[in-house]
């Protein structure tokens, strides 16, 4: 390569090129071979190429370039040092390939690569800022996924309270309702032993609101959320069960759309409708039957209308002026309870029309 | 890397995985078993052009150190392999998961110190052949190893600076498949991320190593192999270790490099099978 009449590119090249034998012992080089050496040609020549190398660089050369070498007669950009006569190692890429009809004939090129190890170490620092900053990427997942852990635990705790406070409620309604049973079955033995039949009668008239305090906590037994009912189907029991104890020429008639109610909405007004009901079936039909008929309605505009009417005999002229009966009390008393106003009007018999704030729930 | 046949004769969970966690395959029959080791830098595709003459008349087993190769990296334990004895329990782990009996181990650079560490607290080793084995890479005093610890210092620090190019000799050359590039570049993607450290790390349990005192405890009948020019091993530590085992013989194959049995695979088993022949009945 070097004189012999070989092109003056040969030496001009930025690249160091080299012909070796398969032991990699150099059989000719050019000028810039010799320049990268610090070495004259003479001394290059008839070496092996590893003696050119640093001692750690040798060590590469060993593990990574002569196995290819030696399989495949090439190899490609490894990166080693020279051991330059000026004891600065100079970083370079060697390259080796087999001539193409001759395998036992290899070229080779050293290409100087002072940047590459500058290159390399960027690349190695940004390296480890990417592992340092997944890793911190890891430990905050970590940190997200425990606190999602800590939140659900807390959910958990949460609905489970929340469905224990749901068994004990539901377990408080059940007991409230067996217990103004048990009133109730108090009531019931006493009055038999009563000889007075206004005084039994007096009786009959507590078991009812005793009744229509026990159906609120039965509905609320059965509400989904403990708190709220519809109030269509409270009204439709209380109502069959005033009709078990009226007289069977006197019919009740319910009607009432689907509308939900909460406690203190349902127990004023299921004892309103007892006493209004209670109070017709006594005086409406002295002889004879008729019909009774309960209307819920609204709400519109914020109001309910509860319209309690008969067709009986009607109210008796001097009723304005006489004592206010005991029924009477309680409904002026559960009206007020309720925010709303009563008055009677006029009709076949008699006719209630109260006017009461919707429930806020509704 | 011829296609292994990998038959598996256990049946033992945890011994499947140990031997899955290896690579472990294996090629040929007849007693007594071969187990061919490989070194630093390479995987048990470096056995390539000696597996199947070997097998002709043997059961031939091959696997990969852990970290190397087609190794499981799950089951990477630093701790484990800080040292090279985490290595040779590898190997005893193996040789009981085959549960073989008077093996024959072929080890090649720093396999050669893993086998003897081995073969000290198994008796399933009956002989050892080490090629370019090396009881201590860095000089001592009178003992000369090759290195001085700058040089392995240094040769730490190209193996870093070169991180690329060595992934790509170190990525798994059993899965080596030239008709597809593409596949094997993201092999040698995903492999040098995951093995920069481990490389590095194996490459210092390997040449920080110093297991000269060790060498008089292993009495098996061994055969050195040693190259004429080994940039690796200089031929004072080939020596040194055929005059402290005491049961070991030293020859020098008319080759050079560190990898005789890539370039002179012929002599290598002419060698080693003249070894069997003299130390087996």
């Amino acid at each position: 390569m070097n004189g012999g009449g070989a092109p003056a590119l040969v030496d001009a090249v930025p690249v160091a090129l080299f012909e070796a034998d398969p032991d990699m012992v150099i059989g000719a080089a050019n000028a810039r071979m010799a320049e990268m050496l610090g070495l004259p040609m003479e001394e290059i020549v008839g070496r092996s190429f590893r003696s050119f190398l640093t001692r750690s660089s040798q060590f590469v050369y060993a593990l990574k370039a002569e196995p290819s070498l030696v399989t495949r007669r090439a190899t490609e950009e490894t990166f080693l040092e020279l051991d330059h006569r000026d004891g600065r190692p100079r970083a370079v890429l060697l390259t080796v390939r087999p001539d193409a009809d001759r395998q036992e004939r290899l070229y080779g090129a050293l290409f100087a690569a002072p940047e590459r190890r500058a290159y390399e170490l960027e690349l190695i620092a940004a390296r480890r800022l990417a592992v340092e900053n997944l890793e911190a990427l890891e430990r905050a997942q970590g940190a997200l996924q425990d606190a999602n852990a800590e939140l659900a635990r807390l959910v958990d705790e949460r609905t489970a309270a929340l469905a224990q406070r749901d068994l004990l409620l539901r377990e408080v309604y059940h007991r409230v309702k067996n217990n103004l049973q048990v009133v109730d079955g108090l009531l019931m033995m006493h009055a038999r032993k009563i000889r007075d039949p206004a005084g039994t009668a007096a009786f009959d008239d507590v078991r009812k609101r005793v009744f229509a305090l026990g159906l609120v906590h039965h509905q609320l037994m059965g509400s989904a959320d403990l708190k709220t009912f519809d109030i269509g189907a409270f009204l439709s029991e209380l109502t069959m069960h005033l009709q078990a104890g009226a007289p069977d020429n006197v019919t009740l008639k319910i009607d009432c759309s689907p509308l939900k109610v909460d406690l203190d909405f349902a127990v004023p007004l299921g004892l309103l409708i007892t006493e209004l009901v209670t109070n017709a079936m006594k005086h409406a039909f002295p002889s004879g039957g008729g019909e009774i008929a309960v209307a819920l309605e609204g709400p519109v505009e914020g109001e309910m209308a509860l319209r309690v009417s008969d067709t009986g005999v009607g109210l008796p002229a001097a009723a304005e002026d006489a004592k206010p009966s005991l029924g009477l009390a309680i409904v002026k008393g559960l009206v007020r309870q309720l925010g709303g106003r009563i008055e009677t009007g006029e009709g076949d018999g008699v006719r209630w029309e109260a006017r009461l704030p919707a429930p806020s729930v509704a | 890397m011829p296609k292994s046949v990998f038959s598996r004769k256990r049946s033992s969970t945890s011994d499947d995985a140990i031997l899955k966690a290896h690579a472990v395959g294996e090629v040929g029959s007849g007693e007594p078993a071969l187990v061919l080791l490989h070194g630093f830098g390479a995987d048990q595709a470096i056995w390539r052009r000696l597996t199947h003459r070997f097998a002709e008349t043997r059961r031939v087993i091959l696997y990969d150190q852990m970290g190397c190769g087609a190794s499981d990296l799950a089951h990477y334990d630093p701790e484990r392999y800080r040292t090279l004895e985490g290595y040779a329990d590898d190997l005893v782990e193996i040789l009981d998961a085959l549960r073989l009996r008077d093996a024959t181990v072929v080890a090649h650079s720093v396999g050669g110190m893993i086998a003897l560490l081995a073969s000290l607290r198994t008796d399933r080793i009956a002989r050892l052949a080490m090629i370019g084995a090396s009881p201590r890479y860095l000089n001592d005093g009178a003992y000369e190893g090759g290195f001085e610890l700058q040089d392995v210092e240094d040769f730490l620090g190209m193996m870093e600076l070169d991180f690329q190019g060595w992934a790509k000799t170190l990525a798994p050359q059993v899965m080596d498949q030239p008709d597809r590039p593409e596949l094997v570049e993201e092999l040698v993607y995903s492999f040098s991320r995951a093995n920069a450290d481990l490389s590095r790390r194996f490459a210092k349990a390997t040449f920080m190593s110093d297991h000269r005192a060790r060498l008089g405890e292993c009495a098996l009948p061994t055969l050195l192999l040693q190259t004429r020019v080994d940039a690796v091993v200089p031929l004072t530590a080939a020596r040194f270790l055929a005059d402290h085992m005491p049961n070991a013989r030293l020859e020098i194959l008319d080759a050079r490099g560190h990898y005789p049995q890539l370039s002179a695979p012929d002599a290598v088993f002419a060698a080693v099978e003249t070894f069997l022949a003299e130390t087996t009945g």
